[in-house]
């Protein structure tokens, strides 16, 4: 008997058929479910990207949601293929052939020897279902597939479509972390353009610590300015950012030799000691000093720049010593001597740079309800530069430590000038060596809550005595002039606390005085209080 | 008498069984009016070799029903009228004394009506439950046991028993052993107008046509080893089965509304019962195999008597038609 005349082969090979008809209708319905899937999954995942939740590529994660929703519906595809007898009976249903097809093919599968096998078969290819395998298993379009365009629409949608960063969170975002996002965010911009600075200023001065920290900073501070920190993350972030600011500035005090110079003292006088030596920079200095080229009168400058490299730590008799073996041919002294000024220069501004850095961190910190923040400033607070505030800061310590009504540690208010203010940090330092007499620190018990927990808060006040002879400083006026705008955008901040508004309002107003009234004794803002924490 | 062929060699005998059904169908309704469905499933159940419970309200001819299948396939008939007062001798027979020609006088077996092949119990619910019980014996086994002997009935006996589903005065209902002996229960529906009609002019003439002889016992037989050779798959065999598993209200498959409202599901002659009576409706309908159609038609006809209610569902006025039409309705077909 040939293949075509034997009904059982017949009957195999139709069921084979049937069997590709149905996986490839099967493939197609799936793949169009999990393209769909993916679509509107990958929507959904750009929609995040883009608002900043998760913090990869919107295409990406788009990319990836298609990918898998359609791999996924081809793997399943090929792992669940249908069987044989499963395609008979869905190929009997479909043209209502009463079981005839399965019930061969059933017989053929269990009992392919029996009489009645043959004559089943027989009587299932009599139903003419060859003819029919076309519209047995057709490949549909499918709901799924009537949608796909809907879901690739809503996907470039979301890719294409400008959505602003506050607006697509705002809609994702509850509103009660909205308002504290927002905080991150604007205290991350704030942080990384003071980064940038820093990183510049490094850069210019070539400040290694500086550099370093500043990069660090400007990477926390573009992560919370994107929203991909939440407010403990920052502030944990903030927090291990000021204890590194902090640590790197004492290695840069602990570096140099221990003078004590004023804030920016440092490299103002070594700027002096160059233009005194008619030099660019202290590299350029050095050449002429290993070449015996400075003439007369520029090593008179130098001697006559005395004042300046004394509080460089060189005393004028080791100078005078130096430019007399220089002018004897011997350059190595001088030359030590420069270099040693130089460095420690650098050691101070680093250090400087770096207090700086970690004022502002704070002052973020503070801004986002740290309760540690006040602590730390007061811990590490005091003139930068000076090393002797290492001192008075473990004195600090000792007395942040009781906290409860405890007396100030001794030694507070040591060295310690207008510029250490956290509040005029944003204007800048360099007003340590203008002659105004030292400002004192106090911890002082401001509230109680609780069962005798005090809170202290730093407060520092004027001297009350020698005030006739305090002048008018311009960059007290400056301060107010530079701030007047940043001010008038603070107060219409909603972010801000009421209480903070008021006492920015009052320093500022305070400041605004002093620039109008002559300067009398008991009247300004010297005489005021300038509480450095409310 | 025309003996049907060996099994292996009948393959054409499959498809002439077909026409042949068709043309006794034919005749009997050619003298029962407007009851096309019953007959089918009537000869279904003698094809299956079953036993038939037929309800339904007085004159709509149930007697007749038994008459003439019993004439158009030349089988013996008897009809017992059920009564309270029948006893288990007057159906089966009874030993009386009986003297020989020598003048000796001995016990001798004289069988009762049950001894035939097509009999009709008409209201079978009038008779009390000891005399109900005496068929059981014979309807299960096709055999009688009368003191220590043993007496058997014939291959082809088949019981036809009527009930009234009005009157309940008066009437005991049949044990739920006796009903599981049907293979099927039937009800005989109020004919329409137009059949009205034509039961009026028929059984108004002068005079009735006679009823004609189609099969004989031997091709009957042949006919029944036919009904069980037709295929049955195994996805088909198993959705009889899931069926069946899901009028048990403590089975996983089983609706809401049978757990419910059922106190107790089919027997497992239930599941034989759909299997048997669908290979026949195949037969009929010149097939080779049972189709999913096939056992969802019989699915009520062997189930309504087998599914017991609880109070509570008998109290709703549950219908178990309509309970074993929601099962046959969400039990799956083959895998899909």
């Amino acid at each position: 008997m040939s293949d075509t005349a034997d009904p059982v082969r017949e009957l195999r090979r139709l069921i084979a058929r049937l069997r590709i008809a149905r996986i490839r209708q099967r493939s197609v319905a799936l793949l169009s479910n999990g393209l769909l899937a993916g679509l509107l999954a990958g929507a959904g995942a750009a929609l995040l990207a883009r608002a900043g939740w998760l913090g990869l590529a919107p295409f990406n994660v788009a990319a990836v949601c298609v990918a898998v929703g359609a791999g996924a519906a081809l793997l399943w595809s090929l792992t669940h293929r249908p069987s044989a007898l499963d395609v008979a009976i869905r190929a009997d249903l479909a043209l209502a052939l009463r079981q005839q097809v399965s019930t061969a093919w059933d017989f053929i599968e269990t009992r392919p020897d029996a009489p009645v096998t043959r004559r089943l078969a027989a009587r299932a290819l009599s139903t003419r279902l060859t003819h029919r395998i076309g519209s047995v298993f057709p490949v549909r379009i499918t709901n799924p597939t009537r949608l796909l365009p809907v879901g690739a629409g809503a996907l470039i949608m979301v890719l294409v479509i400008d959505l602003p960063f506050e607006t697509s969170r705002s809609v994702a975002a509850p509103a009660a972390t909205r308002q504290e996002d927002r905080a991150v965010s604007n205290e991350g911009g704030y942080l990384r353009e003071f980064a940038e600075q820093m990183q510049l200023r490094a850069k210019r001065e070539l400040l290694a610590r500086s550099g370093t920290q500043a990069a660090a900073m400007r990477d926390v501070a573009e992560r919370m300015e994107r929203g991909l920190l939440s407010r403990d993350d920052a502030l944990a972030e903030l927090r291990d950012l000021s204890a590194r600011m902090d640590a790197a500035r004492r290695e840069a005090l602990a570096s140099g030799p221990s003078v004590p110079t004023a804030p920016m003292g440092a490299t103002r006088d070594l700027s002096t000691v160059l233009t005194a030596a008619g030099a660019r920079d202290i590299d350029a200095l050095l050449r002429q000093l290993a070449r015996g080229d400075l003439s007369d009168a520029e090593l008179e400058a130098l001697a006559n720049s005395s004042g300046a490299l004394q509080r460089l730590g060189i005393t004028p008799e080791a100078l005078g010593e130096a430019l007399d073996n220089y002018r004897a041919g011997d350059t190595t002294g001088l030359r030590a001597m420069l270099e040693d000024a130089a460095e420690r220069a650098r050691n101070q501004a680093d250090a400087e740079q770096l207090a700086q850095a970690d004022d502002e961190i704070n002052r973020s910190r503070e801004q986002l309800g740290d309760p540690l923040a006040n602590l730390d400033r007061v811990r590490r607070g005091g003139k930068p530069g000076d090393p002797a505030n290492l001192e008075r800061e473990e004195n600090l310590s000792d007395a942040d430590d009781v906290g409860e009504g405890g007396s100030p540690g001794s030694g507070q208010g040591e060295g310690l000038g207008i510029g250490d203010a956290p509040a005029e940090n944003r204007s800048g330092r360099g007003r340590g060596d203008s002659g105004l007499p030292a400002i004192t620190a106090a911890i002082r018990p401001t509230a109680q809550a609780g069962e005798g927990t005090v809170f202290s808060s730093p407060m520092r006040t004027l001297p009350e005595d020698n005030l006739d002879t305090l002048a008018p400083t311009p960059d007290l006026n400056g301060i107010a002039t530079a701030f007047r705008a940043r001010v008038a955008e603070v107060m219409q901040r909603d972010d801000v606390p009421a209480h903070r508004k008021a006492y920015i309002r009052a320093y500022f107003l305070a400041l605004s005085q002093a620039e109008k009234t002559p300067r009398t004794a008991g009247s300004g803002p010297q005489g005021q209080r300038l509480e450095d924490q409310p | 008498m025309n003996e049907p062929p060996a099994t292996a060699e009948r393959a054409s005998d499959t498809v002439e069984a077909g026409p042949a059904l068709e043309r006794l169908k034919r005749e009997i309704c050619r003298h029962i009016i407007g009851h096309d469905q019953l007959v089918d499933e009537l000869l279904a159940a003698v094809l299956a070799g079953g036993h038939v419970l037929l309800e339904g309200v007085p004159g709509l001819g149930k007697t007749l029903l038994a008459r003439v299948l019993g004439a158009t396939l030349g089988l013996p008939f008897a009809r017992i009228q059920f009564t309270p007062d029948l006893m288990p001798a007057d159906i089966i027979g009874t030993r009386i004394v009986m003297q020989d020609e020598a003048g000796q006088r001995q016990f001798e077996f004289q069988p009762g009506p049950l001894f035939t092949e097509l009999l009709l119990a008409d209201e079978v619910n009038r008779a009390t439950p000891k005399t109900q019980s005496a068929l059981l014996e014979a309807m299960e086994e096709r055999q009688v046991t009368v003191g220590r002997d043993q007496h058997q009935l014939s291959r082809a006996f088949t019981v036809l028993a009527t009930q009234n589903p009005i009157e309940m005065e008066g009437t005991y209902p049949l044990p739920e052993a006796q009903l599981d002996r049907f293979m099927l229960k039937l009800t005989a529906d109020f004919p329409n107008a137009e059949a009205l009609a034509t039961i009026v002019d028929r059984e108004t003439a002068a005079e009735r046509a006679p009823v004609e002889q189609v099969f004989d016992f031997a091709q009957l037989d042949g006919l029944r080893k036919q009904t069980r050779e037709i295929a049955l798959a195994r996805h088909v065999r198993d959705f009889a089965v899931g069926i069946m598993l899901a009028t048990h209200p403590d089975h996983d498959t089983a609706p809401a509304e049978v757990r419910r409202y059922v106190r107790h599901g089919a027997s497992p002659r239930g599941v034989l019962s759909m299997i048997l009576t669908g290979k026949a409706l195949a037969l009929m309908d010149g097939r080779l195999n049972v189709s999913f159609d096939d056992i969802a038609t019989v699915a009520a006809p062997a189930l309504r008597h087998r599914v017991l209610l609880n109070f509570e569902g008998e109290a709703a006025g549950v219908n178990a038609n309509t309970l074993v039409a929601s099962i046959v309705e969400a039990t799956p077909r083959g895998d899909s």
